[in-house]
């Protein structure tokens, strides 16, 4: 999963996330965990709840 | 037997009331216009304690105020309230913590079981307690223990409604959630779940990790009696008129809540008076 990539949101999101988005950001959260910031989307997402399309 | 008249009500505030004792500190590191819990802060009543699995509250429960319980048919009602606050242009409210569960962790982005559901609590007279039978007089929140970290994350809460039938609410959660910091849930409920009201709530999910565990819950309330305060340490007085005369069901576990103004909850301080009759 990189920066560029058109990805879907991933249950339970997707009720409220139902657009295709492009990721563009990613960061490494205190914790280590990276997370993904979607194009017009607020807020992070991590791995687990995005599907490259 | 119930208060219905004037002289019964003036009865039971001289003569068989109960005192509500508020005096409670300032909690920092909040943000304005918003919701802060007051059930951590020290002072009277004392600081409550961080739930872990969903427990029911009542009047015995330390962090809610106390208050002489009645035998049907009589009958307790919020009748007097006082306060001074010690920022200006804040709203206290004082809510009957109904259940509360804690322990959701900050850096999980699995589905975090809440298991807070109505339709089987039947324990401390919360049949009474919650009011309406559809659960329309439940306020839900995301109540906050610890602080969870920086990333902005979305938290999607799973939630039963009161026809049977399921949804989620989304919730936007800005960077680090304080302490205290309650956000209520209510005003979330999507389009789809229009005219509905939230049951239960079964589990909630965060979009990614905040970068920090902390301890944050879910939390039901029911609320009781407000009063506003435009004006610093100036004592603002609520009548039973201005409260509304609101039953206060045996085992409420009332606590206060204030809606801020600036980035503390500033003190609280105040009293007032359960009438029983």
């Amino acid at each position: 999963m990189n920066v560029g990539d058109t990805v879907k949101v991933l249950p339970p999101f997707d009720e409220h996330f139902p657009d295709n988005y492009v990721i563009e950001q990613s960061q490494i959260a205190e914790d280590g965990q990276v997370v993904y910031y979607l194009e017009g989307v607020f807020g992070a997402f991590s791995a687990d709840h995005l599907e490259v399309i | 037997m119930a208060i219905t008249t004037r002289d019964q009500l003036i009865d039971g505030l001289g003569n068989n009331s109960s005192r509500i004792v508020l005096d409670k500190a300032s909690i920092a590191s909040q943000a304005a216009n918003t919701y802060v819990s007051l059930w951590r802060a020290t002072g009277q009543p004392g600081q409550g304690a961080i739930p872990a699995t969903a427990a029911n509250c009542n009047h015995t429960t330390v962090g809610g105020v106390g208050f002489t319980q009645q035998t049907l048919p009589a009958t307790s009602y919020g009748a007097y309230l006082e306060v001074v606050t010690g920022n200006a242009a804040m709203t206290v409210e004082l809510h009957d913590r109904l259940v509360h569960m804690g322990g959701l962790n900050g850096t999980l982005t699995t589905a975090q079981t809440v298991g807070i559901d109505f339709l089987s609590i039947t324990a401390d007279n919360m049949v009474e307690r919650i009011g309406d039978s559809n659960y329309s007089d439940i306020n839900w929140w995301l109540e906050w223990y610890t602080a969870t970290g920086s990333t902005a994350v979305t938290a999607t809460v799973a939630v039963t409604y009161n026809d049977g039938t399921t949804g989620t609410l989304s919730a936007s959660l800005a960077a680090t959630r304080p302490a205290s910091f309650a956000l209520p849930l209510n005003g979330l409920i999507p389009a789809a779940g229009a005219g509905k009201f939230i049951r239960a709530v079964t589990s909630v999910t965060l979009s990614a990790t905040t970068g920090t565990a902390g301890s944050f819950g879910v939390t039901a309330t029911r609320p009781r009696m407000v009063i506003g305060c435009p004006i610093a340490n100036f004592k603002f007085v609520s009548d039973w008129a201005q409260l509304g005369l609101p039953e206060i069901f045996n085992s409420s576990c009332l606590f206060p809540m204030v809606l801020t103004s600036t980035t503390s909850s500033g003190t609280v301080r105040g009293g007032g008076k359960i009438a029983h009759g």
